[in-house]
């Protein structure tokens, strides 16, 4: 790689001495119109491309006439309210015509060309959203596969550039926020099951200017760049004119849709079923199944309550803003304010964030500018658990939200007094069956969650964001510059965790004997992480004549120290006391001290050669903390540096003489590109030997260890990646075609390799493994309509990858992974996060069915165990009538076929109609939720669907008896719970109208209107099928009945001043 | 000018960057202590240190046990067993078997071989060398986790340095492996200078005392001999261990038996012997959590007895073997009354109960019940308890144990008559002169001294007493004689040798049934009678018939070992 950078960089220096010596020139003419009007165009800049020393405008009838350098193959034109064009100049350089299209459009031009491939997007104006991450799945859903985390407010979205780059190491993009490589924490622990504490919720969508992903050519990203790389640049002030920007927009959000659950009566029946399957002895004595009026306790239960009413409610969020820009040549500045209070559909799940944001550029003194900016964030939320969690069974169910589908529907949420009236006090956790399995059975009163785990030291999370950053910068003279840009940031997460007496069951806990008890939990988290990077550049550009040369390289250093405790305790005594303290039972801690330290040294070189050839070369190599001693890469310093190197080539066929006889092709770009990154992503200890202090004899001393013996080889994953693309403007500009490919290895792979039982330890962390990708992306916006008032732009992209696993450690051994009660197979030759599980052939129906089949699983003493009617009839793969592992097949891929976007943009005068559709397609999802709400073995309320679940002899149906504890296994994990998770989405619908004022103290004023979630089309059952349950590629596609979205409503006002 | 300075600054800064490279990129933690600053050279690390070598042989501390009993031919598994149980006691356990983690042996090695490379010996205090009883007591964890290893294992790797690298560990993955002989021999050179360096003692931790966590060296070098064939050493530890004056380790009297001659009630004080690792009988022992939250538990209850967490389905049971051997026991009563003295046997058919016949340690160990349960009810009817298990801790060695081995080492050595004394009646001073011969006494003075006021009749009984009444005056509990009297004294001995050999081994299974000792001490007697049929043929009888394919698999002595993975 070395080598190819001298080459090309003597290429260069030849080829200087040879463009000194051509100094011909020629006049480019032509003129510029409205493409919708065809009116001639006065006053628009046209400049030689990419060299705006030569430049002219364009007169009253919009002719110009411009003298170039005989190696200028386009020019470009620019006005404001129209969009760049560039205009190859072919062979007929006396009729260099171009034909405008105002902003109303997409930008199909860029002032600048560069040889790698981009994807940028902008403005998000006219939304209540409370993150970026709606706009990264809106914008560039084909580039970013973006999967919802949950409709709790700003949760984002897991995000997946360039396919799945990675099997148990990071697989999320690198978040780059001005120009600060930033650790979004991706696989940290926060004590609410069913939340991801997204740290993108702290940047508030109207301070962001853009985002850009970047496809390839992310060299100078080293070991950190092969998930893909998402820069996001925050807004700075640009003119002198002060600009004061005021938002305020508001939201109302309806009820997700949610399963359609059992009735009182059929609940009751569902229950007394389940009983007789069970070991009780005497029923009889159960007071709900008393169904005489009269009977004292027949009120308390002979209601028909929708629990969901209860923990789900229609609520509304609001956003105000205020974003002031201004300056003069010294200082300009950046300032805005923003807070935003958003209510989640869940209820006691709230949101609210105050953001202050100072972006400054100042030019201290001549030829020195220096930037400062400061930013500060204050999130703080509610939280409750969520979601369907991992074993379910082991422990009561605490979240509220799924505590609202199964809780029984024929008790009340408010307590009966002697009278057998309904009072004003929450019912106590149930106790229908209290007479038979005590409270084992009981389920908690999700409305006493909410209530009593309301308030400070409950159910918190504050989530604060510092950060600030000094960027001088010195400018020798026009061609060579020198910066550092040095930030520091410090994220501090504070969470508190209550679980009520009140209202929830006594419940065991895992570890705890099975005769013991608990009555509720107090958790405290304290997350710290602060970290510092500098990042020194040195820069060198200039032209000689038909060479372009630019040039920087320079040094990066990052430290990061992550520090978190957590703390966990029983039995509170009383609701009054929520707090931790030493008189807690079975208290117990756990924490985690990272620390990590890079540096990073690097070079990029950009050159084109009369802008008809580009080519890109960039170079880095890295060193980590977290990088064993003896890992593999050049040893330099006492230290292993990774080299990580990229380049990238494009050739705009538009711009050769030849291409202008071809009708109807405006612009044409060819790049290829190769780069080799990294993820770094390795466990901070794992390449030493460390020991670990184990408390014993009843906590009362620790024992220290060998708990690691350290991969001292141990490195970062590697992948290679070869990216080509092609983009065309046809048709007089009017559709736009993008296409790119891209295939790329990645080998190393961070995995637990088994060790030799020398060792004493099972295993440890190796790069073992490899896997490939292969993908594309499509898009094509058309512009429909160009009328003097109507425009209409469509626009619809498509992304596609393939990825296989090729090795694994341990001789290619496959493993699989239990994850939210579904098993994961990791193969050779296969994807990444495949279901297997069993296969299903309905119910059997009768005994006699049932006794041919004579299909048996083997209890864990090997006895059999044979499938009666009523049970679900396994598919005995081995054949050999017992049901168990072998049987097991892939039965379900979370990866979808195709996936992306399409949006429509209608522009009427003032008016403009925004629509976005997302849609993911041939993608499974394992419905985890209807595995619980459709199991049949617990006492949880079910879905209507359970009402055909087979009773009697000779029934014929696909839903199997109730059972209770499940003992033949008929809702194990099987293709019963996987469905097709396609769908299409009209994700939003945005009408808006900029008012046509203008005067001295209002420059403008715009009305929005949205609506989010209009309709889906999907088969899925569950609530959403875009979710996803957590960053990890190994439980992709897993809906755990987190909160799903529901159709909203929104509202704004934006003021410029 | 401006220049200069610029590149001067440029050049410091990445000056820094270079020269200071690898110190820059150390970290720390305080989750975890890394190789290099675990130094042990304080005491409260080398406490630590100790404490965690302990708390990985917790990690073995079941296996000790079930690997022992559930291959012998005491126990059998019940229908419920685990399919893991079930194939460890039918010696088809593979590689996955849950009870076949040779890794964990290695984890107490390891930790072993750290502090004893480690540890600064040399550190005194007011002359006192801080660590020697430390470093002695991680030598005896080391060499007992090899013993075990090598009775489960067969051959292996001995490993004495630390494996703190991949290549290590590899590398001593794939080296020679030894037998337990050269395996004992090594460990019984590298104990012996340590032999008179006291346990530490850490006082109470959690309730427990902690010098019972520690290996007794002796009995542990007593053991190694025996595996290693070197009787009269052996027997000299084990004398040495139980007589060290001022520690002196009696039999006492605790027993079950018939006090009365309708033989209706009877006295045990012998199931309190294994209530908790605090009793008497216990010398040391593994300290096993209470509970899961706080650590390793031991799951022998759920094993062995009816438990809310088994649903009251227990897994083993007693074999027929066991009840047979137990049955075929005469149970001696010394009866006096005023004047009268006579000696009684129990009947060998009881009314009552049918384990009332025999020995009666089976009955003191092994309580079963039914309890009135509906037929749906995924609990058993059928209860059982095995009251020797003790989740407290797993004991390491325990008296009785220890005297059956001097037993066997005496035997061997050429001491029957001393050997026999110690089932039938105990040994002191009085004993010696009645039941051993002069000869033998004279031959072997070192390995036969009791000091007259620690051992008295008062505290001093046969092992075989303990369920079979009075041995002494049991007229079917003698020392076997030639039918006719044989040439020179030697053939004597030589002929009484095995025979002796047969009743210890019979009396080790009633002593110490269910504690993981019989497929072990079957394996050692087969080994050094180069008899693999002295295994094979009770365990492969231990349902009361005989199983063939058992039988034959077990002739070939390299089925006796889990597979090593």
């Amino acid at each position: 790689m070395k080598k190819t950078t001298i080459i090309l960089m003597m290429l260069a220096a030849s080829l200087t001495v040879a463009a000194q010596r051509d100094t011909t020139t020629f006049i480019v003419k032509g003129s510029v119109s409205d493409a919708a009007t065809g009116d001639p165009m006065p006053g628009v800049i046209v400049e030689a491309y990419g060299n705006n020393r030569f430049s002219a405008m364009t007169n009253e009838t919009g002719k110009y006439e411009i003298k170039v350098p005989s190696y200028i193959s386009s020019v470009m034109m620019r006005v404001d309210g129209y969009n760049f064009q560039q205009c190859a100049i072919g062979k007929n350089h006396k009729a260099v015509n171009a034909r405008m299209y105002t902003v109303s459009f997409s930008s199909q031009y860029n002032r600048s060309t560069v040889a790698s491939k981009q994807k940028e997007t902008s403005q998000f104006d006219n939304s209540s959203a409370e993150s970026i991450d709606p706009f990264i799945s809106d914008r560039l859903g084909a580039d970013v596969r973006s999967v919802s985390r949950g409709a709790n407010v700003g949760l984002g979205n897991m995000m997946l550039i360039n396919g799945i780059n990675s099997l148990q190491a990071n697989t999320q993009p690198l978040i780059v926020i001005d120009g600060v490589i930033t650790d979004m924490q991706y696989s940290r622990s926060v004590i609410h099951d069913g939340y991801y504490n997204n740290l993108l919720a702290n940047i508030n969508v109207n301070d962001i200017e853009k985002v850009t992903v970047l496809k390839n050519g992310t060299a100078i990203y080293g070991a950190k760049g092969a998930n893909g790389v998402l820069l996001i640049q925050t807004k700075r002030n640009k003119s002198m004119a002060t600009k004061i920007d005021v938002t305020i927009n508001g939201r109302y959000d309806l009820m997700p849709k949610l399963p359609k659950m059992m009735n009182a009566e059929d609940y009751r029946l569902y229950s007394t079923q389940l009983l007789a399957s069970t070991s009780a002895n005497d029923i009889s004595g159960l007071k709900f199944l008393n169904n005489d009026p009269t009977y004292y306790y027949y009120k308390q239960y002979h209601n028909n309550t929708d629990w969901t009413k209860e923990v789900y409610h229609n609520t509304f969020s609001q956003n105000y803003g205020i974003n002031v820009q201004g300056g003069d040549d010294v200082a300009n500045y950046n300032l805005s304010v923003g807070y935003s209070y958003a209510n989640s559909t869940l209820k006691d799940n709230d949101f609210s964030r105050f953001n202050m944001r100072l972006n400054t550029d100042i030019e201290l003194i001549r030829n020195l500018t220096c930037r400062f900016d400061a930013s500060y964030s204050d999130v703080n939320r509610d939280l409750r658990d969520d979601g369907v969690s991992s074993d379910i069974t082991n422990t009561t169910v605490t979240s509220p939200g799924l505590l609202g589908l199964i809780k029984s529907p024929f008790l009340n949420p408010y307590a009966f007094d002697v009278k057998g009236n309904q009072s004003s006090y929450l019912e106590d956790a149930d106790n229908y069956l209290s007479e038979v399995f005590g409270s084992d059975n009981s389920l908690a009163n999700p409305s006493s969650i909410l209530t009593y785990g309301e308030g400070k030291n409950r159910n918190t999370l504050g989530n604060r964001t510092i950060n600030i950053a000094i960027t001088p910068k010195y400018n020798f003279n026009k061609h060579l510059t020198l910066y550092e840009h040095f930030s520091f940031s410090l994220i501090n997460t504070n969470e508190n965790y209550y679980l009520p007496i009140s209202g929830v069951p006594a419940f065991k806990v895992n570890g705890l004997s099975s005769t013991t008890y608990v009555y509720n939990v107090a958790e405290s988290l304290a997350g710290r992480e602060s970290s510092i990077s500098s990042d020194t550049r040195l820069g060198w550009e200039n032209r000689y004549g038909v060479h372009k040369i630019d040039v920087f390289g320079g040094v990066r250093y990052l430290s990061d120290n992550y520090k978190l405790n957590i703390q966990k305790g029983y039995n509170t005594g009383n609701d009054k006391t929520p707090n931790m303290s030493s008189s807690l039972a079975y208290k117990s801690t756990d924490g985690a001290d990272d620390k990590c330290r890079d540096i990073t040294w690097y070079a990029n070189a950009d050159y084109n050669y009369a802008e008809k050839y580009y080519c890109t070369a960039g170079l880095s190599a890295e060193t980590s903390s977290r990088f064993g001693d003896d890992a593999d890469g050049i040893n330099m310093f006492g230290v292993v540096w990774g080299l990580f190197p990229s380049i990238q080539g494009a050739w705009i066929l538009s711009n050769e003489p030849w291409m202008t006889n071809i009708k109807g092709i405006n612009y044409m770009k060819l790049n290829v590109g190769l780069d080799i990154s990294g993820n770094d992503d390795i466990d901070y200890t794992a390449s030493r030997t460390y020991f670990k202090a184990n408390t014993m004899i009843g906590n009362s001393v620790d024992g220290l260890s060998i708990s690691n013996i350290g991969n001292t080889s141990l490195k970062w994953e590697t992948t290679k990646r070869l990216t080509a693309g092609l983009e065309t403007n046809i048709i007089n500009n009017r559709v736009n075609l993008q296409f790119n490919y891209f295939k790329s290895w990645t080998n190393n792979l961070l995995t637990l390799k088994q060790l030799a039982y020398t060792s004493g330890l099972s295993e440890n962390w190796s790069n073992n493994g490899k896997l490939e990708n292969n993908g594309f992306d499509v898009s094509a916006t058309i512009k429909v309509l160009n009328l003097k008032n109507w425009k209409w732009q469509i626009g619809a992209s498509a992304g596609h990858y393939i990825n296989t696993i090729t090795a694994l450690p341990d001789d290619n051994k496959s493993f699989t992974t239990s994850t939210y009660g579904a098993t994961i197979l990791t193969q050779v030759g296969s994807p990444v996060g495949l279901f297997y599980g069993y296969k299903t052939d309905g119910v059997f129906s009768t005994t006699a069915e049932a006794k041919t089949a004579a299909l048996y699983q083997l209890s864990e003493s090997g006895k059999k165990e044979y499938f009666e009617a009523g049970d679900m009839k396994f598919v005995d793969l081995h054949q050999d009538n017992c049901i168990d592992e072998n049987d097991r097949t892939v039965i379900g891929n979370p990866n979808p076929d195709i996936y992306g976007n399409i949006s429509s943009d209608l522009t009427f005068k003032n008016w403009t109609l925004n629509a976005v559709f997302n849609y993911s397609l041939g993608n499974d999802v394992f419905n985890y939720e209807r595995m619980i709400l459709e199991g049949g073995c617990y006492f949880y309320n079910q879905t209507t669907a359970m009402n055909n679940r087979w009773t009697c002899e000779g029934q014929v149906t696909d839903i199997p008896r109730v059972s209770y504890q499940d003992e033949m296994g008929n809702s194990r994990f099987s293709d019963r719970w996987i469905e097709d998770g396609s769908y299409i989405r009209l994700r939003s619908l945005t009408l808006s109208y900029a008012l046509p004022i203008r005067s001295t103290y209002l420059q403008g004023i715009t009305f929005w209107g949205s609506a989010e979630n209009l309709f889906t089309i999907t088969k899925y059952l569950g609530t959403d099928p875009n979710c996803s349950s957590g960053n990890n590629v190994l439980s992709q596609g897993i809906d755990r009945g987190l909160l799903g979205s529901g159709r909203s409503f929104s509202l704004g006002i934006k003021i410029n001043l | 000018m401006k220049k200069t300075i610029i590149s001067l600054a440029l050049a410091a800064t990445f000056g820094i960057f270079l020269s200071s490279c690898s110190d820059l990129m150390e970290t720390d933690s305080e989750l975890v202590m890394f190789q290099k600053d675990n130094t042990l050279n304080s005491p409260v690390d080398s406490v630590y240190s100790v404490m965690g070598i302990i708390y990985k042989m917790q990690k073995i501390a079941d296996r000790t046990v079930l690997i022992g009993e559930m291959r012998g031919d005491l126990t059998t598994t019940t229908a419920n067993a685990s399919t893991d149980l079930k194939t460890l006691a039918n010696f088809n356990a593979t590689a996955n078997n849950k009870y076949n983690r040779v890794s964990d042996y290695y984890a107490v090695i390891n930790n072993c071989n750290y502090y004893l490379a480690t540890v600064d010996t040399s550190l005194t205090k007011r002359n006192v060398k801080i660590f020697e009883s430390e470093y002695a007591a991680v030598k005896a964890f080391r060499a007992w986790t090899y013993l075990q290893l090598a009775q489960a294992y067969g051959n292996v790797p001995l490993v004495t340095d630390p494996v703190l690298t991949e290549a290590k560990a590899e590398e001593e993955q794939n080296k020679t492996k030894s037998g337990i002989t050269d395996i004992c021999n090594y460990f019984i050179d590298d104990l012996k200078p340590y032999i008179n360096v006291n346990l530490p003692s850490y006082g109470t931790i959690g309730g427990y005392n902690s010098k019972r966590f520690f290996i007794p060296m002796r009995a542990l070098l007593g053991d190694l001999c025996l595996w290693a064939g070197r009787y009269q050493e052996a027997a000299q530890y084990y004398h040495d261990y139980l007589t060290l004056t001022g520690q002196e380790i009696t039999t006492g009297t605790s027993g079950i038996y018939w006090n009365s001659t309708d033989f209706k009630n009877f006295i045990n004080n012998y199931s309190t012997l294994f209530n908790s690792s605090n009793a008497q009988e216990c010398q040391s022992y593994i300290p096993m959590e209470s509970s899961e939250f706080n650590g390793i538990t031991s799951d022998l209850k759920n094993v062995y007895n009816s438990t809310l967490d088994n649903n009251y389905f227990c897994q083993v049971e007693p074999s027929t073997a066991l009840k047979n051997l137990s049955k075929s026991q005469r149970f001696c009563l010394v009866y006096s009354t005023n004047a009268k003295r006579d000696t009684l046997y129990a009947p060998t058919k009881n009314e009552l109960n049918e384990l009332f016949v025999g020995d009666l340690r089976l009955y003191a160990n092994w309580k079963t019940n039914v309890i009135n349960q509906s037929a749906t009810s995924k609990y058993s009817a059928n209860r059982q308890t095995i009251s020797k298990i003790n989740s407290d801790g797993i004991t390491t060695y325990r008296t009785s144990v220890i005297y059956l081995c001097y037993a066997e080492a005496l035997n061997r050595a050429g001491y029957p008559q001393a050997a026999f004394a110690i089932l039938k009646c105990g040994l002191n001073s009085d004993n010696l002169s009645n039941y051993v011969d002069s000869i033998e006494r004279t031959n072997g003075a070192s390995l036969l001294s009791f000091s007259q006021y620690a051992f008295t009749e008062q505290n001093t009984q046969g092992v075989h007493s303990r369920g079979c009444g009075d041995s002494r005056a049991n007229t079917y509990y003698n020392l076997p004689e030639p039918s006719k009297s044989l040439a020179t004294y030697q053939d004597t001995v030589n002929y009484q040798i095995p025979l002796v050999e047969d009743m210890i081994a019979n009396e080790m299974a009633l002593e110490t049934q269910f504690e993981g000792n019989r497929f072990f001490d079957l394996m050692r007697i087969s080994m050094h009678r180069n008899d693999p049929t002295y295994l094979a043929k009770p365990v492969s009888e231990r349902s009361g018939s005989k199983d063939e394919t058992l039988y034959n698999l077990l002739l070939d002595k390299n089925n006796w070992y889990l597979p090593l993975k």
